[in-house]
């Protein structure tokens, strides 16, 4: 049985008090903590086993080398990829989508192409495709969202043309938590002869991901969001569009050999798949935490996790719509949400709230959320963002949502 | 206010993104109650919520600030402006 007390164990920066509180954490959306298990195997792969992978021919490179593929493995286990070779290692989520841009949309795109993507997405997913577009001259075009944040399908429908060649989404809103059909949007694009990216950054750290069951050809998501550290990040490609596509970022280690010809010039022939896009010496220590962390994940559960998020979430959506004063945004509907809920509190600032918050020791998120088309297409300057995972209990929603209703009496 | 002498009370200033720039600064722990006193005496104070915000007027500009050492700054062109007029409630 999932239990949240027992897994609160596991995290010690959540015994810290901040300004004489317990800490609260409901800013996951932006970054998970991480537990004891992800904070000792980077500890003991630095203790143990560091230095560089691949090429070595000492004993410390072979084992920093296995445990660097079996990273691989465990991603391509987790989200059920056919192999490591479609498994590529980035620094992020953002790193992962540029990937996707420089390495096939840069090649396959030309003036008369459309990229479709959606007003819901983050920064991250919009700002890539801008920038190609400008070097490029495709087009960029962006699907409707319905008053509740939700995606309308039907204005995703009527952007696809016989241009369309791409089609990228987000699976889950990092503002309103809205989950996005992806399955429908995969036959949609693929019908119209369209690639399709998805940004799992909201989703893969929150629920169980088939990416054969979804026919995905590209997933982008990070690790730090999932209990692993910071500066890794995967991209998932089905395996023939990796063989088809030029590198991003050149360098050593992605290359098999590089021959120089006085006639010729210099002549380049790639390494196999995955490495071929993965130049330069990579995050180990990073990428056996994330190992660490999925099988932390596994061993809970991804429909556990599920669960557990949906709790949380159809809890905090209670309280916080017994009170008038508080403007929540995105579905109301639990199966159709991830666990984040965005709001603000009638006139009040939304940092001023985050402000309030912190100074009870309560970590929320406040501003656009690097998705400042979606406030715009909702009318907002900004919300509050609460997030939750694994480790957040229904005790810490009902003392979030008494703090609120201090700040409001104070204000 | 040199850059040094403002490197002394300042830890960190944030700009929110948006077109109507919001500037959060974050107060060094260690000298907070010194730059807290110093911006207080400086700003006009419009309203006190509790003890633990200040919503203070300096020069046209609205800037709130709360005890635990955060300074929101709303409305500024750039972090520029707000770290100029920071310098001036600083001194």
């Amino acid at each position: 049985m999932f239990d949240p007390y027992s897994v609160r164990k596991d995290f010690p920066i959540l015994e810290r008090k901040v300004n004489g509180h317990d800490i609260i954490y409901f800013d996951n959306a932006a970054t998970s903590q991480k537990p004891l298990q992800v904070i000792d195997a980077v500890k003991n792969f630095y203790k143990k086993y560091n230095a560089n992978v691949h090429r070595g021919l000492h004993k410390l490179s072979q084992e920093a080398s296995e445990l660097y593929e079996d990273a691989h493995f465990e991603v391509a286990k987790f989200i059920n990829a056919n192999s490591i070779e479609e498994i590529v290692f980035t620094k992020n989520t953002t790193e992962a989508i540029n990937l996707i841009a420089y390495s096939w949309a840069l090649h396959k795109l030309g003036e008369e192409d459309e990229v479709l993507t959606t007003l819901m997405e983050h920064h991250s997913n919009i700002v890539p495709w801008e920038i190609l577009s400008k070097i490029k001259g495709f087009k960029v075009k962006y699907a409707d969202i319905k008053e509740d944040g939700a995606l309308d399908y039907e204005s995703l429908e009527n952007l696809v043309t016989q241009k369309t060649k791409l089609i990228t989404v987000t699976h889950a809103s990092n503002v309103t938590g809205a989950i996005n059909d992806i399955s429908k949007i995969a036959k949609l694009a693929h019908e119209n002869n369209a690639v399709l990216v998805v940004d799992g950054a909201q989703s893969v750290p929150h629920m169980p991901l088939d990416v054969k069951r979804l026919d995905l050809d590209f997933l982008a998501f990070s690790g730090h969001k999932m209990l692993a550290p910071t500066g890794i990040g995967v991209l998932y490609a089905k395996r023939e569009l990796l063989e088809n596509m030029e590198p991003f970022i050149g360098g050593g280690d992605m290359i098999r050999s590089v021959k120089y010809d006085k006639v010729k010039g210099c002549m380049i022939e790639w390494h196999t798949l995955p490495w071929k896009f993965e130049a330069g010496t990579p995050n180990v220590g990073s990428a056996i935490g994330l190992a660490e962390a999925i099988r932390y994940l596994n061993k809970l559960g991804m429909e556990n996790v599920q669960q557990h998020e949906r709790q949380l979430t159809q809890y905090a959506l209670k309280l916080l719509q017994e009170d008038n004063n508080i403007s929540i945004y995105g579905p109301k509907n639990v199966s159709t949400k991830c666990g984040i809920v965005s709001f603000n509190i009638k006139g009040m600032d939304y940092h001023d709230v985050a402000l309030f918050l912190d100074d009870f020791g309560i970590m929320v998120r406040s501003g656009y959320h690097c998705a400042e088309p979606l406030h715009q297409r909702l009318g907002l300057n900004g919300s509050v963002r609460a997030s939750f995972y694994i480790y957040n209990t229904k005790e810490e929603i009902e003392r979030f949502v008494e703090t609120l209703k201090e700040i409001e009496n104070v204000r | 206010m040199s850059d040094e002498e403002f490197k002394k009370y300042v830890s960190h200033v944030e700009e929110a993104c948006g077109e109507e720039k919001d500037i959060i600064v974050m107060l060094k722990y260690d000298t907070k109650d010194e730059a807290i006193n110093k911006i207080l005496k400086r700003g006009k104070i419009v309203k006190s919520i509790a003890n633990v915000v200040y919503e203070l007027s300096y020069d046209d500009k609205v800037l709130r600030l709360y005890n635990t050492g955060n300074i929101l700054m709303k409305k500024f062109k750039d972090r520029k402006e707000a770290e100029e007029v920071l310098k001036q409630l600083l001194i």
